[in-house]
């Protein structure tokens, strides 16, 4: 076994999640602490203040162009391999407020995107499956590179 | 190339708003319109009701005397003028050279798990104590107001109650109020009272959640998952009215889109009145524990002054008497109740309103669902009056104000200011001289809600 390999294998033990409320009404964020305070069979997901310490970027809300900046500022910090989650209709399609012109993005304009979560306000249980699996599409991905590398 | 306004002209508005200020009005709100190449602003204030306004039209790019020199509560206000529209004020320069002499500022934001909104603070700090701080919002604007002008009512509703998830009903609600005085509607009594009950759900979920942000950024961790459960059981006990815990697509113009069965409506009330114990248990561990009472008392220190032109828990906390509710078009009148205030606003005087809030808010369901009248809950209605209004309303972290225009039920102008608007310009002053530490708690003591004050 790698390096990589035992670094990947110690980092599926717990996700470091990095959540983003960009302009929104913080629903879909609130939604994901009541998930993680509660009893639930998804257990070692922890939020983190650190871009360095996370796996994952969960944004949620509309992102305007004073935002973008700071986003791509945050994902550029987060090591390799990670995850990026769109949560909640504004995130993934911009809602009601995202109109031709009005300098709104969704998060598939600024960064690429692991997996998408729509509704609004989107369970909590399913952001915490969705990151879960978006991370492992990641790791798989990056595997699958490697092999094919060699 | 700015246009500077003449002396004259200058001291004519000053004057005016130091009138205003001197006669004991208060400022309501301030808002702005863009013109073929001037700028109207239109400056609202209020005594005892009664509303009265000073309307100005400048050329683009002028610079225009600030209203904080009379009113320091109106900085936020400005400031969004200021961002939307070609004209600035005098003391804006202010920020700028805050920022410039920040040499070796901590920046803290704009994403932070202790910070529920984004905004950026910039603060230089001497052995960990805050010397300057700047203040930086807009991450959350998204437009709204404009996007709401063209729409009809139904469209700019759909778009107000997803403002902001701890107030979007109150804004909706008030949204409604403004459009149904427009145009003389009469909501059936037991729309109204249902209207109430799903309001006061709505405050008591926007104060369970405050008071866990602040658990949170206390550190008191099994506190704060007590507070997960009542906001569990908040959710539990909605679930029989409606699929949506954050009760958004519930009003329409002249009622509720549905009625809540009797049955549903009792089962609720069984549910929620079991918080009642869980939130004294809460609020009688921190007041009996000397550590949490001696941190907070001494943290987030409100004068009187500033608490008289503040809103909401702040300028409760501090001996101001506001009860907002009898504002309101809801029949509150037929309820019994009373509003706390405390004697000095500080974190733990204002910690100590939100449980009684909650409990407050408990109660007013309990008596509005004893006195659910029967009947429709949807009156039949043609919108077609023109004119405009300027509504106030409870929130629940304070006072909300919409002024909103409407020509055959499509909306010509809207503008909402919310209590956090208000208290967003003195929380700079009650930052400094505090221990970085303190700054999340202080901070959720304000409760504001930035995603409906940038909108």
């Amino acid at each position: 076994m790698s390096f990589a390999d035992l670094l990947n294998k110690i980092r599926t033990r717990s996700i470091s999640v990095f959540v983003i409320q960009a302009g929104g009404c913080r629903g879909c964020v609130d939604a994901l602490s009541m998930a993680l305070s509660e009893q639930n069979t998804i257990k070692g997901i922890t939020l983190t203040g650190n871009p360095k310490h996370a796996d994952c970027l969960l944004i949620s809300g509309c992102i305007n162009e004073k935002s973008k900046e700071e986003i791509m500022q945050i994902y550029e910090k987060i090591p390799s391999p990670k995850a990026v989650v769109a949560a909640g209709a504004c995130a993934c399609s911009g809602s009601l407020f995202r109109r031709q012109g009005n300098q709104l993005y969704i998060v598939e304009d600024v960064l690429p995107v692991t997996s998408w979560i729509r509704g609004c306000t989107p369970d909590g249980t399913e952001m915490l499956e969705t990151i879960v699996r978006a991370m492992e599409n990641v790791k798989n991905k990056q595997a699958k590179g490697e092999r094919d590398k060699n | 190339m700015s246009i500077f306004l003449t002396e004259q002209k200058n001291g004519e508005l000053i004057g005016k708003w130091f009138a205003y200020k001197h006669t004991g009005y208060n400022l309501l709100l301030i808002k702005a319109n863009k013109k073929q190449g001037y700028v109207e602003i239109n400056y609202f204030f209020e005594k005892d009701g009664n509303i009265d306004t000073i309307d100005i039209e400048v050329p683009e790019h002028s610079i225009l005397p600030s209203i904080t020199i009379a009113y320091l509560e109106g900085a936020q206000m400005q400031k969004e003028i200021a961002d939307c529209y070609p004209i600035r004020f005098d003391l804006h320069k202010e920020d700028n050279v805050e920022k410039k002499d920040f040499h070796a500022a901590v920046e803290w934001g704009p994403f932070h798990p202790l910070l529920p909104e984004p905004v950026l603070f910039r603060f230089t700090i001497s052995d960990e104590i805050i010397d300057q701080i700047n203040v930086e919002t807009g991450y959350n604007y998204r437009g709204v107001e404009r996007l709401c002008i063209g729409k009809k009512v139904s469209e700019a509703l759909e778009m107000l109650e997803r403002l902001s998830s701890v107030n979007g009903f109150s804004i909706g609600l008030a949204f409604l109020h403004a459009v149904e005085k427009i145009n003389n509607v009469n909501v059936p009594e037991r729309a109204n009272f249902l209207r109430l009950i799903f309001n006061e759900l709505s405050f008591l979920k926007a104060n369970l959640y405050s008071l866990s942000h602040l658990t949170k950024c206390l550190g008191l961790l099994s506190d704060y998952s007590d507070l997960i459960g009542l906001i569990k059981l908040y959710n539990e006990a909605v679930a029989y009215a409606t699929e949506e815990p954050q009760l958004k697509d519930i009003l329409v113009l002249g009622g509720v889109k549905e009625d809540v069965s009797n049955e549903a409506i009792f089962q609720l009330n069984v549910i929620i009145q079991e918080m009642v114990q869980g939130l004294s248990d809460i609020r009688r561990t921190w007041e009996s524990t000397h550590s949490i009472v001696n941190r907070l008392s001494s943290l987030g220190k409100v004068d009187s002054k500033t608490a008289r032109v503040s809103t909401g828990r702040l300028a409760r906390a501090a001996g101001v008497y506001e009860n907002i509710r009898r504002l309101s078009k809801l029949p509150y009148s037929k309820l019994s109740y009373e509003v706390s205030c405390k004697e000095e606003s500080n974190c733990f005087t204002r910690t100590m309103l939100i449980f009684e809030d909650c409990l407050l808010s408990l109660s007013l369901i309990d008596q509005a669902i004893d006195m659910l009248p029967h009947g429709d809950v949807r009156a039949s209605i043609n919108i077609n009056r023109n004119g405009y209004t300027v509504v106030r309303e409870k929130e629940a972290y304070g006072e909300l104000v919409i002024y909103l225009s409407l020509e055959s039920g499509v909306v010509t102008d809207i503008k909402i200011r919310n209590s956090s608007s208000l208290k967003f310009p003195f929380l700079s002053q009650c930052l400094r001289g505090i221990q970085i530490n303190d700054i999340p708690v202080i901070i959720s003591s304000f409760e504001l809600d930035f995603s409906a004050m940038e909108k």
